[in-house]
């Protein structure tokens, strides 16, 4: 009886392990072809005509801030030396407990200004509205805190044009990231939205608002989200966005459309994961009015953002995401294996909710199971070997891939010494990175179980 | 255990073969690396020969590229001079030397299979005018597999090099381009052809639109008979198009004629209808405006207010309508766009 257990589990372990290599392989493919297509385009992949206000669209920037006084200038600054030819900055005070609305009102010579808000997005009450006399085109909403979700809603209806881009407090902009991602909604006007590349800043040199000199951290743990990024940007996304698939654009840099926002409904409030709950209700509706529509990933508009440096932090982080990503698939639960929503419901929710949702529970139990064989012995010792090797092939291999791609990408910016420090550290992810995270996303789960919801605070140093 | 020693076997094969590209990787980085240093120093080094030779026309400081990394220094400093230079007898010299010097470097880019190379070719050829490689533009724009970007770049080079010829290649292509890739093709051609397009109604309409549009933009007012016909075509867009380019260069029709803009349920109709609307005298329009400065888009009363502010009693009109209309969103319209025009205006 025993054994045929032990063998039931062991074979459900390596078939879930074999699923997962396989569709990691099949997303590096799609991704090689994609980024070895768009390679060594000389120029930032840019058409002039795209600096001219007739041919792309006006933007309204939604910037929500919450305790963000040490970048939400940089931020800013950043955005005020994009090269696009129109656009307005909203910042969305949260009702922040440190000054960032001291530092922006003193920074950008703001004013307390009249301005009626329509409500067409439900958000908490705004205690007053600021803009610059420096540049008119920055705006500042004061508000209740309701988080982050609620803050963008309140941004959505102070914005005037017909297009929004949100941006995190704490994010750098490369000069033509917006109108490389704009270039998408030029190009095809199926598109709705459209989200770039994020990459971790820490360690590299930002003088106002401007990446001057791309560097590295020493810290490993930051360094591992450097090579994390890399995998989950590089290989899932490009893949997901080449069969409008894309269930998670990034909320740190994404433009959207706004009509179709405000016809789901806008960002919803009581999730945490709000970004991919707005992207998974845009596929629903695309999919209930039979729209050609749709959603974008670029691998190219870079986006810099801090990186957690303590493990605390990350754990907040990472418990927060995978926590957003239970909530978002429960919601939307009808979409699984549901025909009317075609590949989305056989391919993509499965994904999101095996590989990437319950994949911790399966990656803890077969943990369990290896220093359960390593006690027990004999027997099991033949399969812990195995599923070590699958975990390396899981772990490791494709981390060192994705190191690979990215210096392949970025030759310009990253130094060989960056590249090795990376390439060595990706062997060692399976000892104290992955495991690191494993936790921390079981953490998530436990916390949705518990329906213990809250945005949650990052320590910020500063890019 | 056999499967686990052949999985091991394979694991430590891939970490080989992993470890050896990364050396590849890390050759190549270096190189790249050194490669942009030396461009650098050589930009440096050539920048007062390029000045001498291609603005003050020194013949005997022409320099001839030799190694690849001056090449691309070359072309970076030209590209330079084409971003900023106006005068005609300067470009046409740059032009004349790219073409005689690096035509043949083009076109064994654009012969390759690379295809990233062939769009830096096309790039560079639209951007220096190379004539001399217009044929292998257009045998490439014949060919069925080639990509958007390239279909794209190509129909702008010939569009600016050979204007007559465009529309054939793009009618080849015309189903994987957005409007406005249309409208920028169009935009490369001169005056003279877009008046040609729009006098003769081109039967296809997307290329009709794209004219009409690129002739609002540039105002140009001669057509603008054939444009008033285009009011009565049997296609809405091609209606809106010309209407558009009457809100730019004007028209002598009563403004009465374009009422059914005026209570359309479409934004962009009713935004039309206010720019038209500024370019008649404020006493016969103010009524139509108000009530557009009033409207539920905000597009529209932004529109609305614009038009009025172009009035010399522009002021005196909003002055009264903040006295005399209570409407909140068009006040904040209103200072909005105020405060956006002028950095002075005192803010509340």
């Amino acid at each position: 009886m025993w054994h045929w257990i032990n063998l039931f589990f062991q074979t459900l372990i390596l078939i879930y392990m074999f699923i997962v290599i396989g569709v990691y392989v099949i997303m590096l493919i799609f991704s090689l072809i994609e980024l070895y297509r768009g390679r060594n385009i000389s120029r930032e992949s840019v058409d002039e005509e795209l600096q001219d206000v007739d041919y792309v669209y006006p933007l309204s920037i939604l910037v929500p801030a919450y305790n963000e006084s040490i970048n939400i200038i940089n931020t800013v600054q950043s955005l005020l030396s994009s090269r696009y030819p129109e656009y307005e900055i909203i910042i969305i005070n949260d009702g922040s407990k440190d000054d960032t609305l001291e530092v922006a009102i003193t920074h950008f010579k703001m004013k307390k200004v009249h301005r009626v808000i329509q409500t067409t997005l439900p958000s908490k009450d705004v205690r007053g509205i600021y803009q610059s006399t420096i540049d008119p085109r920055i705006l500042m909403i004061d508000k209740e805190n309701g988080g982050k979700a609620d803050s963008l809603n309140s941004g959505i209806n102070l914005s005037k044009y017909p297009y929004f881009c949100s941006i995190d407090g704490d994010c750098i902009l490369g000069e033509t990231s917006l109108v490389q991602v704009m270039e998408a909604f030029v190009k095809d006007p199926n598109v709705i939205a459209a989200g770039g590349n994020v990459k971790i800043a820490n360690g590299s040199d930002i003088q106002m608002g401007t990446l001057m000199r791309y560097g590295m951290s020493d810290k490993p743990l930051v360094m591992m989200q450097v090579i994390e990024y890399f995998r989950a940007f590089l290989m899932g996304r490009i893949t997901f966005s080449r069969f409008n698939m894309v269930f998670i654009i990034s909320g740190a840099f994404s433009i959207f459309s706004k009509k179709e926002v405000v016809e789901v409904g806008g960002y919803l409030r009581d999730t945490i994961g709000e970004d991919m709950e707005l992207v998974v209700r845009l596929h629903r509706l695309i999919r209930k009015k039979q729209k050609s529509k749709k959603i974008k990933f670029l691998p190219y508009p870079v986006c810099w953002t801090e990186a957690p440096e303590t493990y605390q932090q990350l754990k907040r982080q990472r418990s927060r995401w995978h926590q957003g990503l239970m909530e978002s698939l429960w919601r939307n639960k009808q979409i699984f294996a549901n025909p009317k929503y075609g590949k989305l419901g056989f391919i993509a929710f499965p994904y999101f909710l095996f590989i990437e949702c319950l994949g911790p529970i399966i990656e803890f139990a077969g943990y369990l199971y290896v220093i359960f064989a390593f006690f027990t012995g004999g027997v099991y010792l033949e399969f812990a070997l195995l599923l070590l090797l699958l975990f390396v092939i899981n772990g490791a291999l494709f981390s060192m891939v994705s190191v690979i791609m990215e210096s392949w990408l970025m030759k310009r910016y990253i130094s060989v010494k960056d590249i090795w420090r990376l390439f060595v550290l990706a062997i060692t992810e399976i000892f104290w990175y992955k495991p690191c995270t494993l936790w921390f996303r079981l953490l998530g789960l436990w916390n949705y179980a518990r329906g213990k919801s809250s945005w949650g605070e990052m320590v910020r140093k500063g890019l | 255990m056999t499967g686990v020693v052949w999985l091991s076997y394979g694991v430590v094969a891939a970490f080989i073969v992993l470890v050896l590209i990364m050396l590849y990787v890390s050759i190549d980085t270096k190189n790249y690396q050194k490669r942009q240093q030396q461009i650098k120093r050589d930009v440096q080094e050539h920048t007062a020969a390029c000045y001498r030779y291609f603005i003050e026309g020194d013949d005997d400081s022409c320099v001839i590229a030799n190694t690849n990394e001056e090449f691309e220094a070359i072309e970076e400093i030209v590209e330079s001079y084409i971003a900023y230079v106006e005068d005609e007898a300067i470009l046409t010299r740059i032009y004349q030397y790219m073409d005689t010097y690096y035509s043949a470097t083009y076109r064994r880019q654009l012969r390759g299979n690379d295809t990233t190379k062939r769009i830096n070719a096309l790039y560079q050829i639209m951007d220096f005018h190379i004539i001399s490689l217009l044929p292998e533009v257009k045998e490439m724009l014949l060919k069925k597999h080639i990509t958007l970007k390239e279909c794209f770049i190509g129909l702008k080079i010939v569009a600016t090099l050979e204007e007559e010829s465009t529309y054939k290649f793009y009618v080849h292509h015309k189903s994987k381009l957005a409007a406005n890739q249309v409208t920028m093709i169009v935009n490369c051609m001169t005056d003279d052809r877009i008046y040609d397009i729009v006098d003769h109604e081109h039967t296809d309409i997307e290329w009709l639109v794209a004219a009409l549009k690129v002739m609002a933009k540039r105002q140009l007012a001669y057509s603008s008979l054939v444009v008033h016909e285009l009011l009565h075509h049997d296609v809405q867009i091609v209606r809106d198009e010309a209407l558009q380019v009457l809100s730019a260069i004007g028209t002598e029709k009563s403004l009465m004629d374009f009422e059914e803009y005026f209570y359309s349920e479409d934004v962009e109709s009713r935004m039309l209808f206010a720019k038209l609307a500024s370019q008649y005298k404020l006493e016969d329009v103010s009524a139509y405006l108000v009530v557009l400065a009033q409207d539920k888009s905000f597009l529209v009363r932004q529109a609305a207010i614009h038009a009025i502010a172009q009035y010399p009693k522009g002021q005196e009109m909003f002055e009264r309508m903040l006295e005399t209309i209570d409407d909140a969103y068009m006040h904040d319209s209103i200072h909005t766009y105020l405060k956006g025009g002028h950095e002075h205006v005192a803010l509340d």
